[in-house]
């Protein structure tokens, strides 16, 4: 047998974006997080990342999430990026409530127009619940845990916030599982009539939120808290 | 259906030690030895390319697989296939494609995508009912019952409650009481 061709598990700063996003849509939905524009033209990474003001390393670590490539164990990005990274997950919400929410919600409805059946109608009232709990969670980062972070970028340490990462996280855990119920519901419980093209919408839509939310879900958990407890130990 | 063999197995990369790792997980699964290959020229020369059945196509060699798809599906006419991702890869959501493994996947994972990707999980079998007992728990549980609560009223351990619990959602495949009271609702356990 003979060996050739080395294939490397990272991403490049000399990868090309235009080549990455042709391959993973999703990657347009972070550069829409970052504030970022989607005329990429011709530049590779590195020079994208310049023009535009953005840590090549920060943006290499998210690009790999959204691709679905392993992080490396030894991401090292500096408390400096830390508001960088609050303002996409901010980014991030207002996709989901101002956009995602309202698609799906929308969607739902269309379904129960056309199968009038009662199950219907209490997915409707399940989503709207779930909403509404959403955006509770929502509001308590951005007023809540989000300041706060910042103001530790800023060497303060607020005593009257008490952050716990365990349960910032388990949050969004409840929030991935119910979405997860939705789409079960949908696709082995209630009953079809001729939904079946708004049924198809909602479940494409609920994927591709559900996809979104496990990467924010990463991005927190696998960079944020890190950085958050690291700037608290040296605030101590 | 008949269990494949390793012969019926082709692994192909250009890299030994992703043959050599995915040939031992398969050793797991078959008996038999699978046969390996870093090149699609080299594959293509094996012989009976009709008794393959599954091919595992690691990142090395997917773009030359989609270059060269329609004469491989033709020549493999029985095989089903599955990409090994370990590198970045833009085929991975090649529709001609019957699974995707990925490197970070645990070793469960990649172990369950290959049985099923073999036809060798369980056989299909239809949803089950709930039990009488799971209706009742289920029942409490979506009136917003305590495990504790439901286990005093129903007279059993908060271990035989927990099981029911765990049942309702493996049955079911739902996990949240928002989700469960919906399928209660749905399947007329309780009323609106």
């Amino acid at each position: 047998m003979k060996m050739h061709t080395f294939h490397p598990i990272k991403i490049s700063p000399h990868d090309k974006l235009i080549t990455l996003i042709g391959s993973n849509p999703h990657v347009l939905l972070l550069l829409e997080h970052l504030n970022l524009p989607l005329l990429v033209g011709n530049q590779k990474i590195e020079s994208y990342c310049t023009k535009n003001n953005i840590d090549t390393n920060l943006f290499i670590t998210l690009l790999t999430l959204y691709i679905g490539l392993p992080l490396p164990t030894d991401i090292s990005l500096p408390a400096s990026e830390l508001p960088s990274i609050v303002k996409l997950l901010k980014n991030s919400h207002h996709y989901y409530l101002h956009e995602k929410y309202i698609e799906i919600k929308n969607k739902i409805h269309e379904m129960h127009l056309v199968n009038p059946e009662p199950e219907l109608s209490w997915v409707e009232k399940f989503f709207e619940d779930y909403m509404a709990e959403v955006r509770e969670h929502l509001d308590y980062e951005e007023h809540t845990a989000f300041p706060y972070f910042l103001s530790l970028t800023q060497g303060k340490m607020s005593n009257n916030f008490q952050f716990s990462a365990k349960d910032y996280l388990n949050h969004h855990s409840d929030i991935e599982i119910k979405l997860a119920d939705l789409k079960q519901l949908l696709l082995a419980h209630l009953p079809v009539a001729e939904d079946y093209k708004a049924r198809r919408q909602t479940l494409q839509c609920l994927m591709e939120l559900e996809f979104d939310l496990k990467v924010h879900t990463l991005i927190e958990e696998k960079i944020l808290v890190p950085l958050v407890i690291q700037l608290e130990e040296q605030l101590k | 259906m008949r269990i494949p063999k390793g012969h019926n197995i082709l692994i192909i990369d250009p890299s030994e030690v992703i043959l050599n790792g995915l040939s031992t997980l398969m050793h797991q699964l078959v008996v038999g030895e699978p046969r390996l290959s870093t090149s699609w020229d080299e594959a293509l020369k094996i012989k009976n390319l009709a008794d393959i059945r599954l091919g595992i196509i690691g990142s090395g060699l997917i773009h030359e697989w989609v270059f060269r798809k329609s004469s491989i599906l033709k020549a493999f006419e029985n095989a089903r296939w599955a990409a090994f991702i370990y590198a970045p890869c833009y085929y991975e959501q090649d529709p001609h494609l019957d699974g995707v493994l990925k490197i970070n996947d645990s070793s469960d994972t990649i172990r369950s995508g290959l049985k099923s990707l073999l036809s060798i999980d369980k056989p299909e079998e239809p949803q089950q009912p709930l039990s009488e007992r799971e209706i009742e728990v289920l029942q409490l549980l979506v009136q917003g019952k305590s495990q504790k609560e439901i286990a005093h009223q129903l007279n059993l351990s908060i271990h035989t409650v927990n099981s029911h619990r765990k049942n309702i959602s493996e049955k079911t495949g739902i996990k949240s009481i928002a989700g469960l009271t919906l399928f209660a609702l749905s399947q007329k356990y309780i009323l609106p």
